[in-house]
């Protein structure tokens, strides 16, 4: 039958498929599709026929079929049970929600920083747990069906530390480059060293095979790169368990004390019984390393400035008939409550609150004939507090001496003092960091 | 008794290419498998069973013929091989005594 000169499925999806599909199956699975692709256009039509091609080719990207993922690593992917999955899932989950809890609605807790700290501090500090949970999940993968210890998966250990140690040491590079504190910048340098004397350390471990030209690393090369990894590692938490004490405060540097060195050594012990015999099941355990300090970074990079965007205007909405109470103070007694307890006689039986479970009550302030009204949230690790405050004068009545005549609406930065107020989209609300 | 247990998908994969006994390749399996079970199959979860059951030598195949209308790319034909026989002969005697095991009152 002659086919039209168009008569043709998609060029760039039939080479995505020759790219990714194995070698050996790749002759008879193309011949299927496209036969299938031209019974498609005689009985559906041409656009059918090829939108149906690149399905059929999107839903053929999967272990089995995949190059370089076959048997061994579709085996121990398969044997990764739904159970274990939704395990990994659940956890990164909650790694969320403790990071954002402080922003959710909800009745106040203090307990929320607590739990936002956490999470967080696995973001900024488990970063480093990256590379070696790569390298080992690699390594689950590729595990061999013969005994550990044979000299291929020798060879194959060592070229993935050597892989993990190079991620490392570019991290710390690109650290001692922009980073600006002289500190920091020389603890970096100095880990960089030590990675660096472990590197030449174990290429002197070479060792010559029997009999052979042909030379190998040796157990002692995987033991001095991981050392150092080690020792890396340990130095930057230390110094970073530091610069944490002295900014977010003693209880999240204490959580880190106790959290990260556990979490670090049970880490590197499970690595360690890698050298026992073949293991049929896979070890989801290395997918944890890579996945939570990944997700919470990111949480922490993207998502703290919306959400506490959020939480935010929803405090300022939850004031709403809190300001309408005491405006109508004013206009019954001709002035403003001493203090919101003031209210209780004529219109509320409830002061509003927030309703933010990182944000405590309202504060209410008389400044003379007019009065502010503020709550305050705790932002991220490294901030202490934001100040969000409500003021119809917007600061002019707390202004004195030369600062009398400041005009509000002329500075765009709305500087006042040390600090810089932000605005908000509600009237006579602003805001400001406290560092 | 076979160790290997099979999953539905697998079980009608298998059958079918007994079905189609020395005609049994990609879309030949698929045109069969849908007008005898009214759903559609699609050629990545067909492939995937297929390489699987091959790899745990309950099938084997061979390349066949080549024809223009699949650009110049041969078949590749399946094959029930003796294993591949036994499990799917255990896994009817089991359907069939579940079968038996049912009270006619559960019909009722």
């Amino acid at each position: 039958m002659n086919q039209p000169e168009n008569d043709k499925p998609p060029y760039k999806v039939l080479a995505f498929f020759r790219w990714f599909c194995h070698p050996d199956y790749r002759e008879d699975i193309e011949g299927d599709l496209l036969e299938q692709f031209h019974g498609r256009v005689i009985r559906k039509g041409l656009r059918k026929a090829k939108f149906l091609f690149i399905k059929d080719v999107l839903l053929l990207f999967r272990p089995g079929i995949i190059r370089g993922m076959q048997s061994r690593a579709q085996q121990k992917i398969m044997n990764m049970k739904k159970v274990h999955w939704i395990k990994l899932v659940a956890l990164n989950l909650l790694i969320v929600l403790m990071i954002l809890s402080p922003f959710i609605p909800g009745p106040s807790n203090k307990a929320v920083k607590l739990f936002s700290v956490a999470g967080q501090l696995m973001g900024l500090m488990g970063l480093f747990l990256v590379p070696i949970g790569l390298a080992w999940t690699i390594i689950e993968i590729r595990r061999f069906e013969k005994a550990v210890d044979n000299e291929a998966n020798h060879k194959f250990h060592y070229q993935l530390a050597n892989t993990a140690i190079l991620l490392i040491a570019v991290i710390f590079i690109m650290a001692v480059v922009f980073v600006p504190n002289p500190m920091p910048k020389s603890t970096f340098l100095f880990g960089l060293i030590l990675q660096v004397a472990a590197f030449i350390l174990a290429r002197k471990r070479i060792k010559k095979r029997e009999n052979t030209d042909q030379r190998v690393p040796d157990q002692g090369a995987l033991v001095i790169l991981a050392s150092s990894a080690t020792a890396c590692i340990v130095l930057i938490y230390f110094f970073y368990l530091l610069f944490v004490f002295f900014t977010a405060g003693i209880i999240p540097a204490m959580l880190g004390i106790v959290l990260l060195p556990a979490g670090l050594f049970w880490a590197i012990r499970q690595i360690g019984k890698l050298k026992l015999p073949y293991e049929r099941k896979f070890n989801s355990v290395p997918l944890y390393l890579v996945t939570i300090p990944l997700i919470a970074f990111l949480t922490f990079k993207f998502m703290m400035e919306p959400i506490s965007n959020f939480s935010r205007d929803f405090a300022i909405k939850k004031s709403e008939a809190l300001i309408a109470s005491i405006e109508d103070h004013k206009s019954r007694t001709g002035e403003y409550p001493k203090s919101l307890q003031d209210l209780y006689a004529y219109s509320l039986k409830k002061i509003p609150k927030p309703f933010i479970m990182g944000i405590g009550d309202f504060r209410y302030n008389k400044i003379n004939e007019y009065y502010s009204l503020s709550f305050s949230q705790w932002l991220h690790v490294g901030s202490l507090e934001e100040i969000v405050l409500y003021d119809k004068n917007n600061l002019k009545n707390s202004l004195t001496g030369e600062f009398a005549k400041y005009d509000y609406s002329f500075d765009l930065w709305r500087v006042k003092g040390a600090f810089a107020s932000h605005d908000t989209k509600y009237d006579n609300w602003r805001y400001y960091h406290c560092d | 008794m076979s160790q290997y247990h099979l999953g539905e998908f697998e079980e009608v994969v298998l059958l079918t290419v007994g079905i189609l006994y020395g005609e049994a390749y990609g879309i030949a399996i698929i045109d069969e498998m849908e007008k005898r079970l009214h759903r559609r199959v699609s050629i990545g979860a067909l492939q995937t069973v297929l390489r699987r059951l091959e790899n745990k030598g309950l099938l084997d195949s061979i390349l066949g013929d080549a024809t223009s209308i699949r650009g110049g790319k041969r078949k590749r034909y399946f094959s029930l091989t003796q294993n591949g026989q036994r499990v799917l002969n255990d896994a009817k005697d089991q359907r069939l005594a579940l079968w038996k095991a049912i009270p006619k009152i559960a019909f009722k």
